[in-house]
């Protein structure tokens, strides 16, 4: 039997980093920079549109692909498939994933591209996926599996809140085929839903049901939008639940686990995760303070940083941990 | 080693079908009737907006998702996998596949949820995905793979081509992980992709990069776009070598085929490509005369036509074949 292992990472993020006076400054809003900074933990950001870059979803992931296909040191020509997850598409129909291969592949191919859509947890979903149609398919013997978020496209000039979290940035990993005697390689994922509570955050105009229309223009019923409050200890409550999940469906104790990476919504819940889980805070990796809140792209943002900085190296056993609206977690375990 | 195979099959089109005839009374819009029935071969067609029905992508998926699953006669708390293949999404984000998990199994569970968007290859690529999932994973029993489609609700209503041609629906597939002997089970996919071809037809606006605006919605820029015609003649040059290039990979010959069917778009496409192939029209089924044409669920409509006529008997080789803009490609091979 076979199996996949990362082979490169590669993250993007556009233009110069924006500090939080400089933001709120630029769009005359007030917010509690304190606990932004101090309990949420970001400092700064990346936004393309507030730095005029005209650079958007599919640019994003096409040059965080191009980084981890650098990484990996193979030729862009070898990827069989080519996956990009996100929830902020820059076109409805085609996806990005396809205009990714074109541009990395200038033509006709027999890849296999697919957009792949579920919230925050797009990532590790689209991971689960490909590490394990890699390890049935023979044919399949590199593939990028990408992360692209753009919810700052979708934020309302006046949403203070969505401007204080929400980034842009992306990251990619190639996978390669490999034997099940080599010592890294992906172990398995568990994935979880509630779809009951699809109504807390998310881009409910501009789909089939509510299309935009001057009308909801003028209502400012597009964009993101929060239709009710989060509850703020969702993640303290479902993370410890999926580790152990996750650990006991493939017999391994949390001592085992190197290092453990969690959506980068929340510092403070991060911390207090790993406190809960009784390990030390150096075996996690914690991104928000550069990047702020990359959504799906998060998790490779931090995987690809821990490699950079040396915090994880090949032969580890890690586990990554996302959740986003919807409300959808997924989880993966792999030897890096 | 483990496959997946096809337990259940389903089909769902919103309220009473709506005629050419009708249709050119209902919308006002010059559109060629002889050469629609003729050589495109709709005659009708099911359209939720035109017949006042409050539906959406993810009502029209979750009808299908349940029929597929009381087709199987399976408990629905048993599906550990929902995947959507959609090029019409109803909300930008949460995606379908989560919202489907919340209205069928009311509640969180160990289920994965994911959209997946090839445009109208959606269906056929999730099969695959699905499919080598399952084979890499024991804990997943039971997928549900829905194709949905709800393009008439971003065709814009000065566009007779888009209303003559694009039509709602859905149809859907319960898989069930199986052994390696069982004479049921995928066999094999490929794909293909060009992603230099991004630039024909698709919805470029309402995502990131074209947001949509008072000015935009003023000049027509929303929706369904046709920025290119697309060449008449690509399916017939396509499609056969596919269906070769599909049965060649595990060592058959387009003759073993019992049952192919194909992207329900042109019903004079089809019958050259029958002909080219050497295949008599009995082993392709054809449902657009009476559906229009339902992009991504077009495959799995037909699929459940032709099982539920008896076309399909058990250890049938069947072949799906589809293809979308983007441009996308992606067949599978499934002995029924």
């Amino acid at each position: 039997m076979a199996k996949a292992k990362i082979i490169g990472t590669g993250i993007y993020v556009p233009g110069e980093p924006i500090g939080n006076e400089e933001l709120f400054a630029r769009l005359g809003l007030n917010y509690d920079i304190s606990r932004l900074e101090n309990v949420i933990g970001i400092r700064q950001r990346h936004m393309a549109k507030l730095r005029g870059i005209e650079e958007y979803t599919t640019d994003f992931a096409t040059h965080a692909a191009e980084a981890a296909i650098a990484d990996a040191n193979i030729d862009p020509a070898e990827l069989g498939l080519i996956v990009v997850a996100t929830n902020t598409p820059q076109y409805l129909s085609p996806g990005s994933a396809v205009m990714v291969q074109g541009r990395l592949q200038k033509g006709q191919q027999a890849t296999t591209c697919f957009d792949l859509a579920t919230t925050c947890s797009g990532f590790c979903t689209a991971l689960d996926a490909v590490a394990k149609m890699m390890a049935t398919d023979s044919d399949l013997r590199h593939a990028a599996v990408i992360a692209s978020y753009n919810m700052p496209a979708f934020v309302r000039p006046d949403d203070a809140f969505g401007h204080a979290i929400f980034a842009d940035g992306a990251a990619a990993v190639i996978l390669q085929r490999t034997d099940d005697d080599d010592p890294s390689g992906y172990i398995g994922g568990q994935l979880m839903s509630d779809g009951t509570q699809w109504d807390f955050i998310g881009i409910y105009s501009g789909g089939s049901e509510k299309p935009i229309t001057d009308e909801r223009l003028a209502a400012g019923e597009w964009g993101l939008q929060n239709l009710k409050a989060l509850p703020g200890d969702r993640n303290l409550k479902l993370w410890p639940v999926i580790v152990e999940r996750l650990l006991e469906k493939h017999g391994i104790a949390i001592e085992q686990v190197d290092h453990l990476l969690f959506t980068q919504f929340n510092r403070s819940i991060v911390t207090q995760i790993m406190e809960m889980l009784g390990l030390p805070l150096e075996k996690t990796t914690l991104t928000m303070d550069r990047f702020g809140y990359t959504g799906c792209s998060c998790i490779p943002i931090a995987l690809s940083e821990a490699a950079r900085l040396g915090k994880i190296k090949r032969g580890d056993t890690l586990a990554l941990i996302a959740s986003g609206s919807g409300l959808t977690v997924a989880s993966n375990l792999l030897v890096f | 080693m483990a496959k997946a195979k096809i337990i259940g099959t389903s089909s769902y089109a919103p309220g009473a079908p709506i005629t050419n005839e009708e249709l050119y009374k209902m919308v006002s819009i010059d559109f060629d009737i002889e050469r629609l029935e003729g050589k495109i071969g709709i005659k009708q067609r099911h359209m939720a907006k035109l017949r006042g029905i409050e539906e959406f992508t993810t009502d029209f998926a979750t009808k299908a998702a349940q029929a597929a699953i009381a087709n199987a006669g399976i408990d629905p708390m048993e599906v550990g996998l929902f995947i959507v293949g959609t090029d019409s999404p109803q909300h930008i984000c949460p995606g379908s596949a989560v919202m489907v998990q919340g209205r069928i199994q009311g509640q969180q569970m160990l289920t994965g949820c994911f959209d997946v968007n090839a445009s109208c290859s959606s269906f056929t690529s999730a099969l695959a995905i699905a499919s080598n999932m399952m084979a890499g994973d024991a804990t997943i029993k039971y997928a549900v793979v829905i194709g949905v489609y709800n393009m008439p609700a971003f065709v814009r209503p000065d566009d007779g081509f888009g209303h003559a041609l694009f039509a709602d629906g859905a149809g859907a597939v319960v898989l069930q992980r199986t052994d390696d002997t069982d004479i049921s089970g995928f066999i094999t996919s490929q794909l293909m992709s060009d992603g230099t071809q991004w630039d024909f037809m698709g919805i470029y606006c309402g995502g990131t990069k074209y947001p949509i605006t008072h000015e935009r919605l003023d000049k027509g820029e929303y929706g369904l776009q046709a920025l290119k015609p697309l060449p008449g003649d690509r399916n017939v040059k396509l499609w056969p070598g596919l269906v070769e290039q599909l049965t060649k990979k595990v060592g058959l010959k387009v003759q073993d085929v019992d049952h192919v069917i194909f992207t329900q778009i042109n019903k004079a496409v089809i019958e050259q490509v029958m002909e080219i192939l050497g295949l008599p029209i009995e082993k392709t089924t054809m449902i657009m005369d009476r559906y229009g044409y339902t992009g991504s669920a077009c495959i799995p409509m037909a699929l459940h036509e032709a099982a539920t006529k008896g076309k399909l008997k058990k250890g049938d080789k069947v072949a799906l074949i589809a293809s979308g803009v983007g441009f996308s490609v992606a067949c599978d091979l499934i002995a029924w």
